[in-house]
């Protein structure tokens, strides 16, 4: 990987990036973020960096962003989008390969909305044996609110290292909802995407990150918020296999009567590893703010793992917070009431297995995104290519219920 | 004509964690039959109940529960549940995130499945579960919220009825059903379990007061006490107790 660096020739941005990356490092085995996800084989492995085809960009409804291209994007008033050398990064990031990727990337993919509006974003990987860097920048601008559902698709990649991630401006009384859905296929591909977000004062930032499936997958944020912002970041897991997924985050409150809600539920099967290392900080400037931070796991068979981290760090003696982290299996009562209704064992499980996910989908509001992602659970939960009728889908309820 | 047992509890001892509960208790369940278990506080009517369904806190020391002339104490919850046993529960769990209408359907079609009938679809059950609702009382919102959830204690009541309709068992247990009951409440439930009694399904009720008596008219009466069943009588048991206490029982 380091050769891949040396022989580069940077713009203002990478060359920043790298003097940022050579001053931490790569990652090893010791540094504390990366604890529980071994990057030794990302690290070891001679990259070759994926190539893009001349084909130019078209118009369409969603973005759709092909092993770190795009493809397509909308013509929308709404939007104003460019592709950049060179952009303001932050300077002070945790994660070394947040650096990596601006430094690996050639041109940053940005979004500026100009109104409120509603983008779905479609990243897809086809490419082989690859490294993928490529970056995004969102820019909202005070009092827009937007919503970005982002897609992944691996189905048809091998074996390739994506290194990723957004960088985030939200502006005052600005709100953004960031629905991030990544289901992966391939147990030999790495994700390791890494964000930094910025929320001004009075602005809200609601993340929903869902990581269903297999192979090793890093979601690694860094977030800061400033007088009255908000942030309520909701993670949902499940792994199976031999896979490691998870999130490092930190959560930093720079101002007052700032707010944090951070949730994480982890499903772990097989030998699957899963992490949720997160900290929040209040500093001494964030009179007034609260904290609330909460991780669950279940681990549904001996061999899965679960490394739950939570931790506060809080510099000022006015401040609401909490936290907490369980690790276990199914209520007892809960399960012994369905099979005392003939569900088997098995059964009761599962259904146990979707309401503890459903919780975490459900809180989205809006209802096509809501039965996607319940979708897409139930699809890797039961290990289905397709399913003509989710479990967690009630249209028919409604039909029928209100016949006359 | 000689009676038909459903159920026949021989000299059973359980316990409950180290704690004995049950202690040689005998009870045996007449065919088409309610039976009423009343008994003080800590007599182990709730044990009982427990106990004959399955539940993971006892321990059955000695003694057997035969169930239509086979033993069930080696059987799992699910499977005494499909040979027809149900319990209305004292204090049903709530399960938030399990959607009550998928819930049920997966239990009638797992009995179904057992007896060897074709499952229910969606539409099918919830047209067969939309006039079990109206009966009971209940909104059909009810159906589509989560098993339990934030339901009021006579909603949680209504919903273990609705169970029950739905999945025909042949022998009821019912653990209180009448605790925390309004009137109006009481008589939606107490109609809802009259319509099941059919001549050959048989009751177990298990109560403190006599109110629900009032509307479940019952055949035999049981006094539980300290583990055992120390009295059975007819109906008219109930007004002695009412009279005079449980103090003043006397081993039968």
């Amino acid at each position: 990987m380091q050769s891949l660096i040396k022989n580069k020739k940077l713009n203002k941005t990478q060359q920043t990036a790298l003097e940022k990356l050579e001053t931490i490092g790569l990652p090893t085995k010791k540094t504390e973020e990366y604890r529980y996800f071994d990057i030794s084989d990302i690290r070891e492995k001679e990259w070759d960096i994926v190539k893009h085809s001349d084909i130019n960009t078209t118009s369409s409804k969603e973005f759709t962003i092909i092993d770190g291209k795009v493809e397509s994007y909308p013509n929308d008033i709404n939007l104003d989008i460019s592709f950049d050398e060179e952009i303001d990064i932050d300077k002070n990031h945790f994660d070394p390969m947040y650096y990596l990727g601006h430094t690996m990337s050639e041109k940053n993919i940005h979004i500026k909305f100009k109104n409120d509006c509603t983008i779905v974003i479609r990243q897809i990987f086809t490419a082989q044996n690859k490294m993928i860097p490529y970056r995004i920048s969102f820019d909202i601008p005070n009092n827009i609110n937007v919503r970005i559902t982002d897609l992944f698709e691996d189905m048809h990649s091998q074996d390739i290292f994506v290194n990723s991630g957004y960088d985030i401006t939200i502006g005052q009384n600005a709100v953004c909802t960031l629905i991030q859905e990544k289901t992966t296929y391939n147990n030999n591909s790495k994700f390791i995407f890494s964000h930094y977000a910025k929320v001004n004062d009075g602005g809200i930032f609601n993340l929903h990150t869902f990581d269903f499936g297999e192979g090793k997958s890093l979601q690694l944020i860094k977030a800061e918020i400033e007088d009255n912002a908000h942030i309520n970041s909701y993670h949902l897991l499940f792994a199976k296999d031999n896979s490691n997924i998870g999130t490092v985050s930190k959560i930093i409150h720079n101002g007052k009567n700032s707010k944090s809600i951070q949730k994480s539920k982890n499903i772990l099967q097989d030998k699957a590893k899963g992490i949720f290392d997160a900290l929040i900080n209040i500093k001494n400037s964030g009179k007034g703010s609260a904290t609330h931070q909460n991780s669950q796991a279940i681990l549904l068979n001996d061999g899965a793992m679960m490394a739950s981290k939570p931790q506060l760090e809080i510099y000022i003696d006015d401040v609401e917070a909490s936290h907490g982290s369980t690790i276990g299996e199914l209520d007892k009562d809960q399960m012994f009431y369905l099979q005392s209704r003939g569900i088997s064992q098995q059964e009761a499980k599962k259904l146990l297995i979707l309401a503890f996910a459903n919780e975490m989908i459900d809180v989205i509001e809006d209802k096509n995104t809501q039965n996607f992602l319940h979708q897409s659970f139930e699809k890797s939960y039961y290990n289905k290519a397709q399913m003509e009728c989710i479990l967690t889908c009630h249209n028919c309820e409604d039909m029928i219920l209100k016949e006359k | 004509m000689s009676k038909k047992i459903v159920l026949d509890i021989k000299d059973l001892y359980a316990s409950i964690g180290e704690k004995d509960i049950l202690k040689g208790l005998n009870l045996q369940i007449e065919e088409g039959k309610v039976h009423v278990i009343m008994g003080p506080n800590g007599a182990g009517k709730s044990t009982l109940s427990k106990t004959i369904v399955g539940h993971y806190d006892t321990n059955i020391k000695s003694g057997d529960i035969l169930y239509k002339d086979e033993s069930i104490i080696d059987l799992t919850p699910e499977e005494r549940a499909l040979r027809g046993i149900f319990m209305s529960f004292q204090n049903p769990v709530e399960i938030p995130g399990v959607n009550n209408a998928y819930f049920l359907r997966t239990a009638l079609n797992t009995k179904r499945r057992y007896e060897g009938a074709d499952e229910l679809n969606a539409a099918e059950f919830l047209r067969e579960v939309k006039k079990l609702l109206k009966e009971l009382g209940m909104k059909p919102e009810m159906i589509q919220r989560s098993l339990n959830q934030g339901f009021s204690g006579g909603e949680k009541k209504r919903n273990e009825i609705l169970q029950m309709m739905v999945l025909k068992p042949d022998f009821i247990i019912l653990d209180e059903i009448d605790s925390g009951l309004d009137i109006d409440a009481l008589r939606d439930v107490s109609e809802g379990i009259n319509k099941m009694k059919d001549g050959k399904r048989s009751f177990l009720v298990i109560t403190h007061y006599s109110r629900i008596l009032d509307y479940i008219k019952p055949d035999i009466i049981h006094v539980l006490k300290d583990g055992k069943i120390v009295k059975t009588g007819d109906p008219s048991l109930v007004q002695e107790l009412e009279k005079s206490g449980y103090e003043t029982l006397e081993e039968k």
